[in-house]
């Protein structure tokens, strides 16, 4: 009670001091100043106000689960240092808020982010439904160490702290059909995206005994259809020396010291280069297609490209014979997997491209060169300067003055016009188009929440980030030097700083506004 | 003391909102330049840089020279804290600086690019320390302060205080405070290993600890430096400390008889022409009508200001 009083007195007379307002800013002091000065515009500095509610009371360290937060967005809400080795480094912690601007859990992770599995072609495909969460404890006398959980995006269910995860699994992987998290120190699972259910679990302990040095390396070479998984150790000799483990047995098997290396094992093969060449082994270390080519790559859709000794590449089956021949000038041949998959037979001068069933694409008539953007989309450019966007029978045509396409996405394309300060924006249904001025660098983004595309632009003249809708509308600007670019969460736009997290609408209404407590210099 | 805390720190923040000035009428005359006056204008505007504690500053000093709001010129104002300014200003990506003492790493980037560096002290700064409002000590020696941080006086009854431990904060590496704790207050004396190195921690005590470091921990002692404390309330509901009986004020961290100096600096490359913009604006920063603003701004100018 004695503390209520004692604050409602410091309210009492801060509402007082405030009676009395502040005057203006001063005037130029110096008559004779030699810099022109002009003190009316300046008004006071303010700090960020904040502007949040929240769900619980107390201080909130874990997801409670619950069916009616709707969407939760990671925000950066704090920044500690940790001293180690002598250095102190600075760390950001993410909480978790809605969309209403409610704090569902306070700054406690050490990282919060929805799971991306980059291509090795530099796709990304990322999973929205789904939030990784993880935090970062203390080992009293060792290295603190990173327990993460598997999340619903709407908090609605969240696994258990008890994984850990490596960015090497997510590489060239499709997520959706599993998660790949080691789980405690000696298994490895793979999580249901859906729920956090465990659809795959391997005991890692029989690989681990075996002294592997990357035993990691493991899980990032298994795909959760496949059985079997590539592994390395290093031999007593100090020679590296390569194995499959059969993960669902525990069982395993070491190879002979030829092989130079192994790849994740696609289709029930695996690729394996030996100093005499590269062929394919099953999963019984067993040769399927022999080592007798030059040049190997994985299993795609019933077909693999390999290059013979002579220079040639060709489509083999998993039974080794010969799908197809690429033409003679082919010096190169490129796979773009995703829901339109191309493969691309790149010569000096001249391209063939071909379907997943190895049917030739014929490109429109006129093309000079061409090159593949994302999504299937191949662009060709006319002998007119104008370039052609062609798609398995789509086809928009872009004058020269438009520029070259870039990149496509949800029927809309980017183009970068020749001076390289700009950019323009076109509807490929429609034609309509707008440019996007002072743009060093253009690219599309999506709202991982409502789907939403929009594109994010740098300029390198206006030193700034901006976001514009697909009309070609700004949505908003921020500086290069702001600690993070803005970024579109749920329709909002996600403002992170040095100071302060913000949550505006795109009427620049503040939502959600935390102000991040440690000042750094 | 948590809730209490809270609902002050709000309060405080509903009162500061409440005081800001009236933005100057809309029929404020705008000043014509002398003959003899230099404009600066966006496009001669030197690319300044420097810590995350004088952003206010430069915002300021942009307005003021361009006649813009402080919104306007805020995508001139790109501050990238100590060490990166220092850097910036080696690698010729930024101009000038508005910049708290570098260490000794920026020096050595300097020396190593061949570059020399003019730079002038543009306002008097300082640490201070608090401690929770309910704690009995008041001031420290500086003796007191070093024995503390080196680990060799750990509890409050060492220092006339109740009998309990002293939980003593630190700040991270890498920034101003710091450097200048390291520096101004420590000398020689290694600092011990802090006791908020968890930056995450399993339990929720534990997390309210390493988070809201400053609050409700009654034994604990920080620091920062004075402009935070003294201008951007980070000290709500703490107390700050004397220290060899000194409190620190405007006046005697101007005047050096608070007993740790250190300072804000603008700073460019030694070869700047002083008739360039960088130059003008350099002076300028020394001169009364820049040190009149820095003062208007909070900071504490070297200069005693006259408005």
């Amino acid at each position: 009670m004695k503390r209520e009083q004692c604050l409602a007195g410091v309210l009492a007379l801060l509402l007082t001091g405030c009676s009395a307002s502040e005057p203006a800013p001063s005037p130029a002091a110096e008559s004779h100043s030699p810099v022109c000065t002009d003190w009316s515009a300046l008004t006071p500095y303010e700090t960020p106000k904040e502007h949040y509610t929240r769900r619980y009371a107390e201080f909130t360290d874990t997801v409670i689960p619950a069916d009616d937060y709707g969407p939760l967005i990671p925000f950066h809400g704090a920044t500690l240092g940790r001293s180690q080795n002598g250095w102190t480094d600075s760390f950001p912690l993410w909480g978790l808020v809605t969309l209403e601007g409610e704090v569902v859990v306070d700054p406690v992770f050490s990282s919060a982010f929805a799971p991306i599995g980059y291509q090795s072609n530099g796709q990304a495909a990322g999973l929205s439904d789904v939030l990784i969460l993880t935090k970062t404890v203390e080992v009293p006398g060792g290295e603190p160490r990173a327990l993460s959980a598997l999340c619903a995006r709407d908090g609605h269910w969240c696994t258990e702290f008890l994984y850990s995860y490596d960015w090497e699994f997510f590489f060239d992987l499709d997520l959706s059909k599993g998660i790949p998290l080691w789980k405690g120190d000696t298994q490895m699972v793979f999580l249901d995206p859906a729920d956090g259910h465990e659809l795959r679990a391997a005991d890692a302990r029989p690989y681990l005994e075996m002294g592997m040095e990357y035993p990691w390396q493991l899980l990032s070479n298994l795909r959760v259809e496949e059985r079997y998984a590539p592994f390395e150790i290093t031999a007593e000799d100090g020679t590296p020396r390569f194995g499959i483990a059969d993960l669902d047995a525990g069982t395993h098997i070491l190879l002979d010291s030829d092989i130079l290396y192994l790849s994740p094992f696609s289709q029930g093969l695996c690729q394996a280069q030996t100093v005499s060449g590269s062929g394919y082994l099953d999963g019984n270390g067993q040769w399927v297609i022999d080592p007798i080519y030059g040049q190997a790559g994985d299993f795609f859709s019933g077909a693999a490209s390999v290059r013979n000794w002579e220079g040639h590449f060709l489509f083999l089956s998993p039974d080794g014979s010969v799908l197809l021949q690429a033409p003679e000038w082919c010096t190169e041949v490129d796979l773009f997997p995703g829901s339109f998959p191309l493969w691309r037979c790149q010569g000096d001068s001249q391209s063939l491209y071909l379907d997943a069933d190895l049917t030739p694409i014929e490109l429109p008539k006129d093309t000079q060169r061409s090159q593949v953007l994302n999504d299937g989309w191949i662009a060709c450019m006319r002998s007119d300067g104008g370039w052609t966007l062609f798609r398995q029978g789509e086809t928009c045509l872009f004058s020269s003055e438009l520029g070259q396409p870039q990149t496509v996405q949800d029927g809309y394309a980017l183009l970068q016009v020749p001076d390289g300060g700009a950019w323009s924006l076109v509807c490929l249904k429609t034609g309509d188009s707008v440019s996007l001025p002072h743009s060093t660098f253009a690219d599309f983004q999506r709202d991982a929440i409502t789907g939403q595309s929009y594109i994010q632009t740098g300029s390198e003249e206006l030193q700034q980030w901006t976001l514009f809708r697909l009309d070609g509308e700004t949505i908003s600007t921020c500086p290069y030097g702001a600690s993070d670019r803005d970024s579109l969460e749920g329709g909002l736009i996600l403002r992170e700083r040095e100071d302060f997290s913000t949550l505006l609408t795109q009427e620049s209404e503040t939502v959600f506004c935390w102000s991040i407590p440690t000042p750094w210099d | 003391m948590k809730r209490i805390g809270f609902l002050l720190a709000l309060a405080l923040t509903l009162f500061l909102a409440g005081c800001q000035s009236a933005p100057p009428a809309a029929d404020t005359p705008v000043p014509t330049p002398a003959p003899d006056q230099f404009v600066f204008t966006r496009e001669n505007f030197p690319r300044l840089d420097g810590s995350t504690a004088t952003v206010p500053l430069g915002q300021a000093v942009a307005s003021v020279l361009l006649g813009e709001s402080r919104e306007s010129v805020d995508n001139l104002i790109h501050f990238n804290k100590t060490s990166s300014a220092y850097y910036n200003l080696v690698d010729g990506t930024a101009d000038l600086l508005l910049v708290a003492e570098g260490g000794e790493d920026s020096y050595a980037y300097r020396d190593s690019n061949a570059k020399t560096w003019q730079m002038e002290p543009i306002a008097a700064e300082t640490l201070v320390f608090f401690v929770n409002a309910d704690n009995p000590v008041e001031n420290l020696t500086l003796d007191q302060v070093r024995e503390i941080y080196s680990g060799r006086i750990t509890n409050w009854s060492q220092v006339g205080g109740s009998d309990a431990p002293i939980q003593a904060y630190q700040r991270p590496a890498g920034g101003g405070s710091q450097a200048i704790m390291g520096k101004e207050v420590m000398g020689d004396s290694p600092m011990m290993a802090p006791v908020n190195a968890d930056y995450v921690v399993a339990s929720m005590e534990g997390i309210i600890q390493a988070v809201r470091a400053w609050d409700d921990q009654p034994n604990a002692i920080g620091y920062t430096v004075y402009y935070y404390a003294n201008d951007m309330g980070m000290a709500d509901g703490l107390k700050l400390l004397s220290i060899d009986g000194i409190s620190p004020t405007d006046e005697t961290i101007r005047d050096g008889s608070y007993p740790i100096h250190t300072a804000y600096y603008a700073v460019m490359d030694a070869e700047t022409p002083a008739d360039s913009p960088t130059g003008i604006l350099f002076d300028w920063l020394l001169s009364q009508e820049g040190q009149n603003l820095i003062a208007h701004e909070g900071y504490v100018s070297v200069k005693e200001p006259t408005a």
